[in-house]
């Protein structure tokens, strides 16, 4: 027999209060686990929704031109996309490219007008780089021009219809006005609240006779084989066109994205952590418990010779085994839960529905499980428990072993 | 045959001529007509949107083209707003916001406080004639009235709208009522004046219905009354310290 | 041998001294089987623990076969305890989780001690105080007495040269008592170890050769019954 033994049979005294400890340990960690799953999995769809519909991996620009994000300036566009495209046609790794023109537009339906993000996209190519294509979920692709595709939400605020007519109308870039009428030929769910809320796809030819732009387009977007390695092609893109482009990634161009959900990471890891420290006081009210129904044992295993360390050690092993416990069962709730999360995801939609949210995604959000972060959420949640169960033990060692066995 | 053919081009070319120089003549006389050195008014606006109409009144200050002032006076919920114009550039101050901003960019192109009227169409400041080549496509009668109808396609690429039809009065040599066109062809938007007063030697525009084209059941009367032409403005009134005074 | 002189033992209640020992002179032999007898209150447990090196006297030396306790630091007096000190308990205060076996097992688990050693030892010790089929019952499975003999094996299972049992009969009927202290004095004889204990039973100090009566803190008596008696 060892001490571990000695601590083994302590945590089953009092099998409740044991369990009830462990369980509030377990909902604080599976409620972490619950979401980084859910955060991993926003993000994960947010990098999807951005890479296959709005940036792909590696955009080329005018010079300055992004840095006027937001606004789309129609005076550093790039004005001759053929000469970009053929320079990069050949560097290894690049799957596919298409140009597209992005513009501030209004549309009407007659009754209502709205203001729109209006993007001309290569009906041949852009299927090839970007996912719009399967995202028709009625009526069909662009055909040509005066086609126009809109999203879901933008379709059913102004009760627009397959076969339905829309004006959309802009400032050239001459400040002239000019407006065309079109026909709406498909319906767009991509799940990316920009596309589905807010934008109105023209073939690209149209946009740039709308814009009084030529040949000009607004950007050049790259898909590659390498979504994960990007800074080397990006270099070497960035080389081939000059320093009269800008080329950027995905990545950088969502920085701010991907920062406001490292805070709402933290904050919800906060959140989390409260969780945790109220199961950590669990494990201290439990433990003092512990401590002070058997002072006269420990002074009995004081009276033997055991030093405070051996007791110290029973202690930490009692409060460790409760916090094994309890972390493995958070674990597990938090991995059956994530796979939940996997599986079938979490609707937002009913939350979400009138908010203006710049995230990129759906909102029936799906996880996505990091193994690793299981683990350290494990250890987290035994270390914890062996850390707060020092401060009741504490107690039990600053008693002489006289007075412990007075005590009754 | 020959010369029946040529007598018919020389014809054409005459009259295209004639009706060419008379059109440039009649937008000269509209130009000057409306270009008054400064200008004070009460101005109620009349906002009519699918079967709702709303009222708003301000007053205004203009000297030339280049600089305009209006404050709001109702309703409540209105008082207090002010817009500055200097040249091609617009402030707006809400009184709750405590601070002007500038209306820039693609914001000139959104309504004026709900009406039918765009921050663009105030901006408008130049001569027609320097924007707009002209051509006499007609008469015809508006209102009992005889106009010249004006076809005008821009000659200048900075200007808001392509081209412009216009009806002009024969006997006051004021627009009664001109349409806008987009680049495309598209009507946006038709402007018609019902009612004009003589004062101080101009004939200045009173009753003003604007409708923008691309929507249903819309339209925005401006009723300008108290106005005073040729009068001595403060500059101070067109400075963003006077638009942000508490 | 265990010998005290001019052993003072003053509590501090708040401000007060409260002298709980006024000056023992006491000279115990190895091998014997003595009682401290006296009245609850006397100063027996005080002695006892101070004795056993859990307590230190305010005034005046312990000396344990020639050695001043009183000048040990806290984890000498603990090695002490350890290797040459058994307690026995008028709460018998066994561990409630674990089977007599490991009980008795608990004080070896400090020592260094072969595993199959140490098992022939527990056994051999627990069917020595009659519990040779009570083995793996736990506390609250066996009788008071049980439980004392459980102790008394634990004590004993170090071999420790001396036993400090503080009034162990105390929550025992009368006849388990007797049989308790049969089986002290048994023990007594066969291991040589010192048995000194407490008590303020007439009964039980009837099996003891040598009776130290304590009274306020002093002795006021110090009588050993001739050989061949008691
Ligand atoms: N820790 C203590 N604090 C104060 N007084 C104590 C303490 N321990 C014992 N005493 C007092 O000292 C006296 C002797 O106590 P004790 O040695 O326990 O006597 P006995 O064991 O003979 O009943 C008693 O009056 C008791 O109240
Ligand atoms: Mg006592």
């Amino acid at each position: 027999m060892k001490i571990v033994n000695i601590a083994w049979r302590n945590i089953f005294r009092h099998t409740r209060r044991t369990i009830i400890t462990a369980a509030a340990i377990s909902v604080g960690l599976s409620s972490m686990i619950f979401m980084n799953t859910m955060m991993n999995g926003a993000d994960k769809m947010a990098s999807r929704n951005i890479i296959d519909f709005e940036t792909s991996h590696i955009e080329i620009f005018a010079e300055g031109y992004y840095r006027e994000e937001g606004v789309f300036p129609l005076d550093t566009i790039i004005e001759n996309p053929a000469s970009i495209t053929d320079k990069i046609r050949k560097i290894p790794g690049i799957k596919g490219i298409t140009p597209r023109v992005k513009f501030q537009a209004r549309i009407s339906d007659g009754i209502d007008e709205l203001p729109v993000l209006g993007m001309g996209v290569d009906i041949e190519n852009d299927n090839g780089i970007f996912r719009i294509g399967e995202s028709v979920v009625a009526g069909a692709f662009l055909q040509g021009e005066g086609d126009v595709l809109v999203g879901e939400n933008l379709a059913s605020d102004l009760g627009l219809d397959v076969g339905s007519y829309i004006t959309i109308i802009t400032k050239d870039r001459n400040g002239t006005y000019n407006a065309y009428d079109l026909t709406v030929s498909g319906i767009i769910n991509t799940g990316h609240p920009l596309f589905d809320r807010n934008m109105a796809i023209i073939a690209i030819t149209q946009a740039q006779d709308l814009l009084a732009l030529g040949q000009g387009v607004t950007e050049i977007c790259i898909r590659t084989n390498a979504e994960n390695k990007l800074e080397p092609l990006k270099e070497r893109i960035s080389q081939e066109v000059g320093s009269d482009y800008e080329v950027l990634t995905w990545k950088e161009m969502n920085a701010a994205i991907f920062e406001i959900s490292g805070f709402k990471r933290a904050g919800q890891f906060m959140i989390a952590l409260v969780v945790v420290i109220i199961a950590a006081v669990g494990i201290v009210n439990t433990m003092l418990m512990a401590v002070m129904e058997r002072i006269p044992e420990i002074g009995t295993l004081k009276a033997m010779g055991f030093s405070n360390k051996g007791i110290v050690k029973m202690f930490i092993y009692e409060g460790g085994m409760i916090g094994v416990f309890g972390s493995l069962l958070g674990c597990l709730f938090g991995l059956l839960i994530s796979l939940y999360l996997v599986h079938v995801g979490l609707d937002f939609s009913s939350v979400f529905e009138n908010m203006d949210i710049v995230y990129p995604m759906k909102f029936i959000i799906k996880g996505e499980i990091d193994y690793l972060n299981l683990l350290y959420v494990f250890l987290f949640g035994v270390f914890v428990s062996v850390l707060v169960t020092l401060w009741p033990v504490r107690r039990a060692t600053r008693l002489e072993a006289v007075d412990a066995l007075r005590h009754v | 045959m020959k010369i029946t053919g040529k007598f018919l081009v020389c014809t054409l070319i005459s009259t295209a001529i004639l009706s060419a120089q008379t059109g440039m003549e009649i937008l000269e006389k509209v130009d000057d007509n409306t270009v008054v050195t400064s200008s004070s008014y009460r101005a109620r606006m009349t906002i009519s949107l699918g079967g709702t109409i709303r009222e708003k009144e301000f007053t205004g200050y203009a000297v030339g083209k280049e600089f305009a002032y209006m404050e709001f006076t109702y309703p409540a919920r209105d008082k207090g707003t002010r817009f500055l114009k200097i040249g091609d550039e617009i402030w707006m101050y809400i009184p709750a916001v405590e601070r002007a901003t500038k209306i820039a960019g693609h914001m000139l192109r959104q309504s004026m406080m709900g009406s039918d009227f765009s921050y663009d169409d105030i901006v408008e400041n130049r001569r027609l004639i320097e924007l707009y080549d002209v051509e006499l496509i007609g008469t015809e009668e508006i209102d009992g009235k005889e106009c010249y109808v004006l076809q005008m396609m821009a000659k200048v690429t900075e200007v808001n709208y392509y081209s412009r039809k216009m009806w002009v009065d024969k006997n006051m040599y004021a627009a009664v009522k001109v349409e806008l066109y987009a680049k495309s062809g598209k009507l946006l938007k038709e402007v018609s004046i019902s009612d004009f007063k003589r004062i101080s030697g101009y004939t200045f525009p009173t009753e003003i219905k604007m409708i923008n084209k691309l929507r249903q059941n819309t339209y925005t009367e401006l009723t300008l009354e108290d106005v005073e032409l040729d009068i001595k403005i403060p500059d101070r009134i067109f400075t963003k310290a006077y638009l942000e005074r508490k | 041998m265990v010998e005290a002189i001019d052993l003072h033992k003053d509590y501090k209640i708040g401000k007060v001294l409260f002298p709980a020992l006024r000056g023992i002179d006491i000279k115990i032999e190895n091998g014997e089987f003595t009682a401290i007898a006296g009245p609850s209150g006397s100063g027996k447990t005080t002695l006892l623990n101070i004795i056993g090196c859990l307590d230190v006297p305010t005034k005046g030396k312990i000396l344990i076969d020639g050695t001043d306790i009183s000048e040990l630091g806290s984890k000498e007096k603990a090695e002490l305890r350890k290797n040459q000190i058994g307690f026995v308990f008028q709460t018998f205060n066994l561990i409630p989780v674990l089977t007599a076996y490991e009980n008795v097992e608990l004080p070896l688990i400090l020592l260094d001690m072969k595993t199959d050693k140490r098992e022939a030892k527990i056994v051999a010790l627990l069917e020595e105080v009659g519990l040779g089929e009570f083995i793996n019952r736990r506390p609250n499975e066996m009788s008071g007495g049980q439980q004392q003999r459980v102790a008394i094996a634990r004590a004993l299972v170090k071999d420790p040269s001396m036993v400090l049992a503080d009034e162990p009969t105390a929550n025992l009927d009368s006849t388990t008592a007797k049989e308790i202290l049969a089986l002290m004095q048994e023990l007594n004889a066969k291991h040589k170890t010192t048995f000194i204990f407490s008590t303020h039973d007439q009964l039980v100090m009837d099996y003891s050769r040598r009776t130290v009566n304590l009274r306020d803190g002093r002795i006021v008596e110090d009588k050993t019954k001739p050989r061949g008696q008691g």
